[in-house]
């Protein structure tokens, strides 16, 4: 143990650091690294002595590809439509959370739950709910005395939405905690020199509430839209993508080009285009943290 | 003025009531229907009168006893590495500057953001190689990877709360810095641990891509994966199903409800402080 003691504090430090950024590197660098190499080739798992270096046809291909587009597209649109119901409906239950005070807390504890449990719970769940002949929710429209209620996830028109549905379910209770805990944070002074000034309750909300909120709001967009732009699970246990692929988004496109095709170039580069994404979200998510250390961070 | 908030206050409570009731129904009708007789499974009703049944047949049908081990084994291995590796790099990254670091810290953050399928099917191929599919320990590895980077930044902030003064005092009286780190450190940040642990658990608990690709021999399947084949292969037994989701997502609630004050700084990577 004498050997710390002649070594530098920063060399130290790295010591502490490395095991951590190896097994980091181990798995997402060599991920990321045989991913982007293996984009520029064609490598067809059933054809390996075909390997061979193509350059960008891959991506040409794919970005060309009728079915790359339809993912991209529903992919697009579910994570526009969940993160902004999902935000609009956290912003609602946030403030009228705020605007109590007994009940508060237990009322913050029942909320965590459905957002902990693990999407395949959710989507079996809500699978079971969907279910024409079993599920509680066609039979409450039959009780109301509609006779042939929506097949949610089997009609080509509805499966998406309400796979979106049950992400917006699962989702809102993450954006009332977050922007609770941002509204907690303004100090009530504000809003009583506000109220002195004679300055009404929406004008108020426009003044004081939604600028002091605005970083909270970045990072919990950012955040959510990154996660639903990968959405996964939820896809795969609810339709498969399902009916004729209507339902289908990146990931599960992504999923299928790798096991069912067995086309490793083409899924690597849907991959990085899938990567380059999120990590120019993630960069911004970056500029706004540090831009806004010490109301965020 | 006073009648007004007196309306905003009712009107609060009237939108959070009807919010606990769609948020929870879901779970409430799962755990409902996991008590009905399997009889009753085609009609919308209460289960009357409530029976265990499903709960044991789900175990004469299906593996689902090795489905709870392996995502067991899994969780608490994959955890238990994190930890010691997480506690180190957290220390180093408190009491150490060096020139990496910055650098070192935003990459953890943007690693995160990667999705499963694009990290999985290449780690795939190299396990395959290896001979790390449908084995415990290439999971446990690949939820490694997926835990450090959320763990890390929790850590980090609990670490960052114990006072330099201690640890000076502990290196001045003759402890070297991995002693330091073991008698200092890691007793007074016994509740961040406890509480990264319960994160890293979660994360592994919960995942179902990775699993799913890394796994496919039928008695290695973790509880997701498996879960997710009942419904495929047999037909969907309903009664069955929705008793072994109880259990699947029972401890889940049960550590969500010991992690509530954490959970926004959890959920962030401690962007936003609850």
């Amino acid at each position: 143990m004498r050997f710390f003691g002649r070594l530098s504090d920063a060399t130290v430090g790295l010591l502490f650091v490395a095991p951590a950024f190896l097994a980091l590197l181990a798995i997402f660098g060599y991920a990321l690294g045989y991913s982007a190499y293996m984009s520029f080739h064609f490598f067809d798992l059933a054809r390996p002595h075909a390997f061979r270096f193509v350059g960008l046809e891959n991506y040409i291909k794919i970005l060309g590809d009728a079915e790359f587009q339809r993912a991209l597209k529903n992919t697009v649109v579910y994570t526009v439509v969940a993160v902004s119901a999902e935000f609009a409906l956290g912003l609602i239950l946030a403030l009228a959370l705020a605007n109590i005070t007994r009940g508060r807390s237990w009322m913050r504890i029942l909320l965590i739950l459905p957002m902990m449990l693990a999407p395949i719970a959710m989507g079996l769940m809500w699978k079971f709910m969907y279910n024409n002949e079993l599920g509680v929710i066609n039979y409450v429209i039959r009780s109301l005395g509609i006779g042939s209620p929506p097949l949610w996830l089997t009609d080509p028109k509805l499966a998406l939405p309400s796979i979106i549905f049950v992400d917006i379910w699962a989702t809102t209770p993450w954006f009332i905690l977050l922007l609770l805990a941002g509204l907690l944070s303004i100090p009530t002074t504000y809003y009583e020199v506000a109220a002195i000034d004679g300055a009404g309750a929406l004008s108020a909300f426009r003044h004081i509430t939604l600028p002091l909120l605005r970083p909270v709001i970045l990072v919990a967009l950012l955040i959510r839209g990154m996660d639903a732009f990968r959405v996964f699970d939820l896809v795969y246990v609810m339709t498969k993508g399902g009916p004729a692929l209507r339902s289908d988004v990146l990931s599960y496109y992504n999923y299928r080009q790798a096991f069912i095709h067995r086309d490793i170039g083409d899924a690597s580069a849907t991959s990085w285009i899938m990567t380059l994404i999120l990590l120019a979200a993630g960069l911004f998510l970056l500029r706004i943290m540090r831009r806004e250390e010490g109301s965020v961070m | 003025m006073k009648k007004n908030a007196r309306r905003w206050r009712f009107l609060s409570y009237t939108i959070i009531i009807a919010a606990l009731f769609v948020f929870l129904f879901p779970i409430v009708w799962l755990i409902l229907g996991s008590l009905k007789p399997p009889a009753d499974l085609l009609v919308v009703s209460l289960p009357n009168p409530p029976t265990l049944v499903n709960y044991f047949t789900v175990f004469e049908r299906f593996p689902v006893d090795r489905y709870l081990r392996n995502s067991l084994i899994v969780a608490f291995g994959s955890t238990a590495i994190t930890i010691v590796v997480v506690s180190l790099a957290a220390y180093g990254f408190v009491r150490h500057r060096f020139q990496a670091r910055g650098a070192l810290l935003i990459s953890t953050l943007l690693m995160r953001m990667l999705p499963a399928i694009a990290v999985g099917i290449p780690i795939f191929l190299l396990f395959s190689k290896l001979h790390l599919t449908n084995a415990y320990l290439g999971l446990i590895l690949a939820h490694v990877a997926l835990q450090l980077p959320l763990v890390i930044w929790i850590l980090l902030g609990f670490f960052e709360d114990i006072p330099a003064e201690l640890i000076d005092a502990g290196l001045v009286d003759g402890c070297n810095r991995l002693t330091v780190l073991q008698r200092v450190v890691l007793p007074l940040a016994a509740p961040g641990l406890a509480v990264a642990a319960v994160f890293a658990f979660l994360i592994s608990w919960n995942d179902f891509s990775l699993a799913f690709l890394l796994v496919s021999t039928p008695s290695r399947l973790t509880m997701p994966v498996g879960m997710s084949q009942m419904n495929l292969q047999y037909g969907v037994r309903w009664d069955n199903l929705s008793a072994a989701a109880v259990m699947y997502i029972l401890p889940t609630i049960m550590l969500a409800l010991f992690l509530q004050r954490y959970i926004v700084r959890g959920l962030t990577m401690g962007a936003v402080k609850g």
